[in-house]
């Protein structure tokens, strides 16, 4: 992938389960569209975790199939074009606690080998 | 949406019923297509705007929202993709496919034809070893059953006799259930006033259909009491073809009569169509109990005729089955020391008793089989040529795909199911093929009254056999065309490249090896058939040893319409007596059995002064019963001593006759005129009175076999075939015989009537030459193939080449300098494949001179002459390109720069 001229921020690449956590942990503030996720992405995680925006597309359509996530098309105002706006769903909640706990447990064992006690 | 809920309530309101699943599943995707374009497309817009905000043109912060968004197209599939079933992508790669073969209609019709005749070849051979060999029995669990077999030092598969399997069955714990059968000539009428026909049945044992699991599809099997007492029910249950035949598949078929062997019986059930009976080839025409009629053959514990089944118990193994019929066994020798002495029991799969019944079977279908497979291997490498070629002309578009973000696996994906697609079509073909060759097979009718079908049928088993060859060729041919294109050099194809360049000379050498490979393989079958063909010439000329042309034969067996043994001989004797009266018959004899018929009696023979091998009571050797003008009548010649003759009377000394090779092997050095031998371990002396040439018995191509023979009048028997030796056509002497027939006893059915030489023609080579057509059609077919194979390539090759040719003339060459240039680079192709194949066929020459009587392991005909024709004929194919490139235009072909 090409990098823009003025790249410095570190692009990492993120994997597919956890591009959805990120996704579903940023829907639990509260329903918003697809454009807003990637921003809030961006700036929650201090500008390091840049996601390349087609990416989140294919996922969150993959939630949605999934019964994590349903859309709705709403229209903010009478001139602004209608936006798909995306909100949790119960079931997506619970698979947020659960791929939330198994990524602590996660980062906590990759933790005690880099830096044994 | 509202517009298709529009159009939903307008049709409902004009009364239609609402469009079928698929196409509003095909609405729906539509629809949410159209919503992910929007959605993407808001977001850009939303990006775009923030840009302006930062300061950025339009124009600018529309760039730069793309470049953030990434790949706008792969996005789009992607998010497509999340929605799509797995089904659907197969569906999406099988349409891609058939719109690339409407592409290039020429390649995909060469290519499904090319297919067609490969997998239409090995289905039908498939069909052919199914029928014969693998199909199993069509019965409840066919893995299951077992069928046992007696043994004895002297013979290691026999039959059981009727008592030994009552025993059997009772002491028995390790089998769910025993039945026993025997195919039995019966004489078979509608009514007692009507001539009765000779027809094949059954003779089964209580709970038959039971223990099989074979449902009648009309009335029932047999009830247990109807087959235990003898004599007392008379009940027959049809075979399916002969309900359909004879009585034109009435349904009211059930309690009608039939007369079989003198008794009338009443149908009781007719069995289902898909048992054809418990012998791959031979179909009974109907069921009777083993006790109807005749009592003889359930009475008689030295009589094994019957076949012994049973279903293993579950949870037990063929071993403790095995060891406890061996204690059985051994019981039953205790008891009856007579009949039993050194018999054991031994529990056999079907597939061994297949080898076992048809030993010469296996290495037929065998040799096919291999054939076959070298076809298809041939027909990959042409497809998979043609595909190679085709792929150059196919890279830029692949290179585009590759452009846009198509991961190589998915388009190697994408190009396997092509293959897959052109396979299974090709094979959709070749079932045409493949159901007239079933057809042509199926007609062969082996030459004996007896029910003998081959039974080859278009199942489901042959379908999967057919699918299954179309997969294995579609990633065989598919697999090297493919995965080159998915490593297509993005930057070159997409530039339109044409002129060779060094790296491309690498691939050409895969297609050249594979032509090679084609040429190897088709002259490996060329020799093969070549082989074989010389083996069945010498089989022609070989001279079996007796006459074969004017010989009439026909058969009888007064038994079976309830003769006793003096009136059969009665019978017999004035059957001879009127038969040599008749006018145009220079001889006529009785024997007990013919040649090229397995029907020769294996007697225990114990000769006098040879030593037996350990453990044997007696030698098994093939016996026939023949009265005193038998050798005149078949023109065999007596080289010592005297046939026999009217002096050999039933109450004087027994005589016996032996052939050469008898003599010189149980008394060699010796006159044998005078040796007594006894027939079995106790019975009488018989006194050896002559030697007779040692001719061919069973097979044409068999080696020198011990032979004795009987004297009809101290041995009497039932069934016997009248052999009348016609000093013109035989065939003239059928009617004349029929009424000789009609005047003894006009109820006296008479069968198997056909003359020896069409018996030797169609029994004796029939098999054989079957085997040699397809054999040679095979080889045929597989030269076509490589011959084309090698065209094509020349042709592609000089087709690339055209303008270096251009080049080369207009710096001087002559026209047959260009000519002889690319004949020597086919010439080579050939001559590479010839010697490999020759090399290959050296070893497969001696494998076969084993197996095929007559032929050396080298031989003239097939490694000289065969070599040299492929090699003319590849001449000729590889002579077109090359006029063609000796004909080129330099000017021409140059200016197209």
């Amino acid at each position: 992938m090409p990098k823009s001229p003025n790249a410095t921020i570190t692009r990492v690449e993120l994997l597919q389960g956890t591009l959805d956590l990120l996704i579903l942990r940023t829907l639990l503030t509260g329903p918003t569209h697809g454009h807003a996720i990637t921003k809030h992405i961006h700036r929650t995680s201090d500008e390091v975790l840049h996601v390349q925006h087609g990416s989140l597309y294919p996922a969150l359509h993959r939630l949605e199939r999934k019964g994590w996530i349903a859309s709705s098309w709403q229209q903010a105002g009478e001139d602004t074009r209608p936006l798909k706006m995306y909100r949790l769903t119960p079931a997506g909640r619970k698979q947020l606690v659960t791929e939330s706990s198994k990524w602590d447990t996660l980062v906590a064992a990759i933790a005690r080998v880099l830096r044994p006690a | 949406m509202g517009h298709a809920g529009r159009g939903d309530r307008a049709r409902a309101a004009a009364g239609m019923t609402s469009p079928p699943l698929w196409q509003r599943w095909r609405a729906r995707r539509a629809q949410r297509e159209a919503e992910i374009d929007a959605e993407i497309q808001a977001h850009l817009d939303l990006e775009a705007s923030e840009q302006r905000e930062l300061g950025l043109s339009p124009l600018e912060a529309d760039e730069a929202a793309l470049r953030a968004f990434g790949n706008t197209l792969l996005v789009r599939e992607d998010t497509r993709q999340a929605w799509r079933w797995g089904g659907e992508q197969i569906a999406q790669d099988v349409r891609y496919a058939v719109r690339t073969m409407r592409r290039s209609p020429g390649v995909a019709m060469a290519a499904v034809f090319t297919l067609a005749l490969g997998i239409g070849v090995n289905t039908a051979i498939f069909s052919l070893a199914d029928a014969l060999l693998f199909r199993p029995l069509a019965i409840r669990d066919p893995d299951t059953i077992f069928t046992l077999r007696s043994t004895s030092p002297e013979s290691t598969s026999d039959g059981i006799s009727y008592p030994d399997f009552k025993d059997l069955r009772e002491r028995s714990q390790a089998f769910e259930g025993l039945v026993a059968h025997r195919l039995a000539l019966l004489a078979v009428a509608k009514s007692a006033d009507v001539l009765p026909q000779m027809r094949m049945g059954m003779r089964v044992s209580p709970e038959f259909f039971q223990m099989l699991g074979v449902q009648p599809a009309l009335g029932r099997g047999f009830l247990p009491e109807e087959t235990d007492i003898p004599g007392r029910d008379a009940v027959a249950v049809l075979g399916h073809q002969f309900w359909l035949t004879e009585f034109g598949g009435d349904p009211q078929v059930i309690g009608r009569t039939l007369q079989v062997a003198q008794t009338t019986v009443t149908i009781v059930g007719v069995v289902p169509a898909g048992f054809t009976g418990m012998d791959p080839v031979i179909q009974p025409f109907l069921y009777v109990p083993a006790t109807l009629g005749n009592s003889r053959l359930i009475e008689d514990r030295s009589e094994r005729g019957f076949i012994v089944r049973g279903r293993l118990r579950g949870g037990i193994t063929r071993e403790r089955a095995q060891a406890e019929l061996a204690r059985i066994a051994a019981t039953l020798t205790q008891q009856f020391p007579d009949t039993n002495r050194n018999r054991s029991i031994s529990v056999r799969t079907e597939w061994q008793l297949r080898q076992e019944q048809a030993p010469a079977l296996f290495p037929m279908v065998t040799l096919l089989v291999v054939l076959a497979s070298v076809v298809l291997v041939i027909v990959c490498a042409n497809v998979a040529n043609l595909l190679l070629a085709r792929a150059r002309s196919r890279s830029r578009e692949i290179a585009i795909r590759l452009a846009i973000g198509c991961g190589q696996f998915r388009l190697l994906r994408q190009l396997l199911t092509e293959s897959i697609v052109l396979a299974l079509t090709g094979s959709v073909v070749a079932l045409g093929l493949t159901v007239v060759v079933i057809r042509y097979l199926s007609s062969i009718r082996i030459p004996t009254d007896t029910p003998m079908v081959i039974g080859v049928q278009m199942d489901t088993r042959v379908l999967l056999f057919s699918m299954i060859a179309a997969l294995t060729c579609a990633l065989a041919f598919g697999f090297a065309p493919a995965w080159q294109l998915a490593r297509t050099h993005l930057v070159t194809a997409l530039k339109r490249e044409d002129v060779a360049l060094p790296g491309r000379r690498r691939r050409m050498i895969g297609r050249q090896a594979l032509v090679v490979g084609q040429i190897t393989l088709s002259l490996v079958l060329l020799v093969t058939a070549g082989i074989m063909l010389e083996a069945f010439r010498k089989t022609l000329v070989r001279d079996p040893g007796f006459r074969i042309d004017g010989i009439m034969m026909t058969e009888f067996d007064p038994a079976l319409i309830g003769y006793t043994d003096a009136q059969s001989r009665a019978f017999y004797q004035q059957l001879v007596d009127r038969a040599r009266t008749l006018p145009g018959v220079r001889a006529a004899s009785l024997s007990r059995a013919i040649p090229f018929r397995p029907n020769f009696t294996e007697q225990l023979v114990v000769p006098e002064q040879y030593q037996l091998p350990q453990g044997q009571q007696g030698l098994r050797i093939s016996t026939n019963t023949v009265d005193e003008a038998y050798f005149d009548t078949m023109g065999i010649a007596i080289v010592r001593g005297r046939p026999f003759t009217i002096d050999d009377r039933p109450a004087g000394r027994l005589a016996a006759i032996v052939n050469e090779t008898f003599a010189a092997v149980y008394w060699p050095n010796q006159d044998p005129i005078g040796k007594r031998l006894r027939l079995g371990a106790t019975g009488e002396w018989s006194e050896v009175v002559g030697v007779s040439r040692t001719t061919r018995y069973l097979s044409v191509a068999e080696p020198p076999t011990p032979h004795l023979y009987l004297a009809l009048a101290q041995h009497p028997q039932s069934r016997m075939t009248l052999l009348v030796h016609a000093s013109g056509d035989p065939l003239a002497t059928a009617e004349p015989l029929r009424h000789v027939v009609q005047s003894l006893d006009p109820h006296m059915p008479v069968f198997n009537v056909r003359t020896l030489r069409a018996m030797y023609q169609d029994g004796a080579l029939g098999t054989q030459r079957l085997v040699m057509q397809m054999v040679s059609a095979m080889a045929l077919l597989a030269l076509a193939l490589a011959v084309v194979g090698l065209y094509a390539v020349m042709a592609y090759s000089v087709g690339r080449r055209m303008r270096e040719f251009g080049v080369r003339m207009s710096v001087g060459a002559r026209r047959s300098d260009i000519l002889e240039l690319v004949l020597r680079d086919g010439l080579r192709l050939a001559a590479t494949g010839i010697t490999l194949g020759l090399l290959l066929s050296l070893p497969i020459g001696r494998v076969l001179s084993a197996n095929l009587a007559g032929v050396g392991p080298v031989n003239v005909w097939a490694f000289l002459v065969v070599p040299l024709g492929l090699l003319l004929v590849a001449l000729a194919a590889c002579l077109v390109p090359a006029w063609r490139a000796s004909m080129v235009n330099p000017t021409t072909v140059l200016r197209l720069e």
